[in-house]
């Protein structure tokens, strides 16, 4: 009690120094605090940005189609099956799919391309892509009647580079399941733009109705893909998807904060059955993805090296040279009785003092930064002459909303007081170690 | 009255309260050997009121030291109301001081960012006396040096006079066998010094504590109730003063 009270008012011997190395920790701590957060935002923009429109965060194929996907490796898809899965805890929505590639075009140009065969109503709650619809309208819930053309919603980029727009006439080519090739005429209702590079360039949303007849696949889909409640418990919501239709799951080393404990045990499956399900996050779907996460939680701890070895200098700098003016102080200390251990943690409380004050402001400053990214945004592409980025194919367009989590605002303070404590444990062993006598006589 | 032998007056000897025989404690400077003391025998009696005379260099402070375990003597046996302190460790010797040993200093010392009444309690605080107690302790002992009422002052907000008041009232709180006192008075003008030695002849007296004080100053020693000479490292004399 002594010591925290002696800690807190030789703060207020010298202002100064007091203040520069509060204020060298406060900004280290309000800096980590703010970094977390909008990495966290960052993060988190980036994984919902590959997986709430492209992929949903849990997948269902055939374990064929997995391996190496081919028209033919579809599976049977009934109300039954969807049912099943929308029952499942933690599951939002589901979306059949019929994934074709092709040509497709016009007389003038025409682009390889991906065709998404595809529910409209059910997309639309499994995706936000028709929400994301820049030119036109979404897909009818029912295909129109023949001879009336095909309807198809194109991304941005292929309908920039195919020069078409709502109401022009395209004409599509695929390669069918039986090994023919289908071919039909589509008339573009609408335009998405999702900033997904691999929807915006590549794709085209059809019917599902229209791409199964177009494929050769009657009543089969090549994916299921998956809303869950939760991005971060997709693998334990996979487990139970997977334990409910008696399939497979393929997962990804656990990681803290997910939180698939409860998952129960998944079927072995015979081995080599390629026509089995294979049910998988989004941390297996896009691996690169997941990497770049871990990668970026394990790149905080350089950041924290990096930043707080600054402080611990400061702080270091600071305790000694207040260790040496008050030397005289200590001896005296000593000699009416304050053991070396007492002395030695009362130096180390100063530390720890100096530490926790600059971290608390330093919380406060980094969690009003990070408050103020978090409803305002951080608009990134102002930095890029184009007005976007694309990292690991998410463009970036609009402003990232930082996020404010329990680490990111509890971590940085947490680490600071350890390096406090470390930072103070050369001064307060020398301090320690010092002869009462020979200090007050000033001789040591 | 004076007296050439160096050991305590005959009714003293028994029941000494300090004992020292045969005391040396040589220092290193460099290459250079220094002899600050050389074979110092004393007895010092409970409820002395004792001064230690002499120049500088004489081994005043070093005598001082190795009674308050501050510093250990190169030869020799020191021994505190029965017990040998000669070779305390570090730790049990701050406990030898906390429990037995009240220190003023030249130059008050006083922990500056602490107010006068924290300073005069710190040692009980360090005993971990609860706080009612402390108060208990400190307060009359504030009230009789006459600091009462300054006593959330900070050192540096007091005279010189009022600080070493201030560091006696931290010696005394504890209530030791021994209070050690360097020099108390060598800051002081004449005034101040003659009222802090009324002040501590008087705790002496009434609190029955054994006080023992070095000086060069003759108007200190006078004050004196035994004065121990040194010279040199050595015990000169020791003269007994009639009380006034």
């Amino acid at each position: 009690m002594i010591s925290a009270k002696i800690g807190f008012r030789n703060l207020a011997r010298n202002r100064w120094r007091s203040g520069l190395t509060l204020g060298g920790i406060a900004l280290s701590v309000a800096f980590m605090v703010w970094i977390l957060g909008f990495m966290e935002g960052w993060m988190g923009t980036m994984v919902q940005g590959a997986t709430a429109v492209e992929t949903g965060q849990v997948q269902i194929h055939t374990r064929a189609y997995a391996d190496n996907p081919r028209v033919y490796r579809s599976f049977p898809t009934s109300t039954e099956v969807l049912r099943t899965i929308a029952d499942v805890d933690g599951v939002v929505a589901v979306s059949p799919r019929v994934k074709l590639n092709g040509l497709i075009g016009h007389e003038e140009k025409s682009q390889v391309g991906r065709i998404l065969g595809v529910d409209p109503s059910m997309e639309s709650e499994t995706t936000p892509v028709s929400s994301a619809i820049e030119e036109g309208r979404w897909l009818q819930q029912s295909p129109p009647v023949y001879p009336a053309p095909r309807e198809v919603v194109l991304g941005a980029g292929m309908a920039n580079q195919l020069r078409v727009g709502p109401g022009d006439e395209l004409v599509v080519f695929v390669e069918a399941a039986d090994g023919s090739m289908g071919n039909d005429l589509l008339e573009v209702v609408g335009v998405v733009r999702t900033a997904n590079t691999a929807v915006d360039r590549m794709t085209a949303y059809m019917h599902i109705e229209d791409a199964r007849y177009l494929a050769a696949l009657e009543g089969e889909a090549h994916e299921l893909a998956i809303k869950t409640e939760r991005l971060l418990e997709a693998q334990a919501t996979a487990g139970l998807i997977a334990s409910a239709l008696g399939a497979e799951t393929r997962g990804v080393p656990r990681e803290s904060g997910e939180t698939d404990a409860n998952a129960p045990p998944v079927p072995e499956l015979e081995e080599g059955d390629p026509d089995a399900l294979l049910v998988r996050p989004w941390q297996e779907i896009l691996p690169s993805i997941y990497q770049m996460l871990t990668i970026s939680k394990s790149s905080n701890w350089v950041t924290y090296l990096l930043i707080y070895i600054v402080a611990a200098i400061g702080l270091l700098n600071t305790q000694r040279m207040s260790a040496l003016e008050r030397k005289r102080e200590f001896g005296v200390l000593m000699a009416i009785g304050m053991r070396p251990r007492k002395m030695f943690r009362m130096i180390l409380t100063e530390s720890v003092v100096l530490g926790t004050l600059g971290g608390f402001i330093g919380t406060a400053l980094g969690l009003s930064v990070v408050w103020y990214h978090a409803t305002a945004g951080l608009d990134l592409a102002m930095f890029t002459d184009k007005g976007e980025f694309t990292v690991m194919g998410v463009a970036f367009t609009g402003k990232i909303y930082a996020i404010l989590t329990p680490v990111a605002a509890l971590q940085p303070i947490l680490v600071m007081m350890a390096v406090a404590f470390l930072a103070g444990l050369w001064p307060a062993v020398k301090s320690a170690r010092l002869d009462p006598a020979p200090t007050i006589a000033g001789r040591q | 009255m004076s007296d050439t032998s160096h050991t305590a007056p005959a009714t003293w000897r028994n029941g000494a309260l300090i004992r020292l025989r045969q005391i040396t404690r040589v220092y290193q400077e460099g290459s250079l050997e220094v002899l600050a003391l050389r074979g110092v025998d004393l007895d010092v009696a409970e409820g002395e009121f004792s001064a230690l005379a002499g120049p500088s260099g004489s081994g005043k402070t070093t005598l001082l030291n190795i009674i308050g375990v501050l510093d250990h003597p190169s030869s020799g046996r020191v021994e505190v109301a029965g017990q040998d302190i000669g070779r305390l460790t570090k730790g049990d010797a701050a406990d030898f001081r906390l429990d037995n040993v009240g220190f003023i200093f030249q130059a008050y010392n006083l922990v500056p960012v602490l107010t006068a009444y924290e300073n005069a309690e710190f040692t009980l605080l360090l005993r971990g006396v609860p706080v009612a107690e402390r108060k208990e302790r400190v307060m009359p002992l504030l009230d009789k040096v006459g600091l009462a009422d300054m006593k959330d002052r900070k050192p540096h907000e007091l005279s010189g006079g009022q600080q070493q008041r201030i560091a006696v009232v931290r010696a005394l709180a504890t209530q030791p066998a021994i209070v050690l006192a360097d020099e108390p008075t060598a800051n002081l003008d004449s005034d101040t010094s003659a009222g802090l030695l009324d002040l501590m002849l008087e705790l002496n007296q009434e609190l029955k504590t054994t006080f023992l004080f070095s000086t060069h100053d003759p108007v200190v020693i006078q004050r004196a109730r035994r004065v121990i000479r040194l010279l040199d490292g050595r015990v000169t004399g020791t003269e007994a003063i009639a009380a006034d």
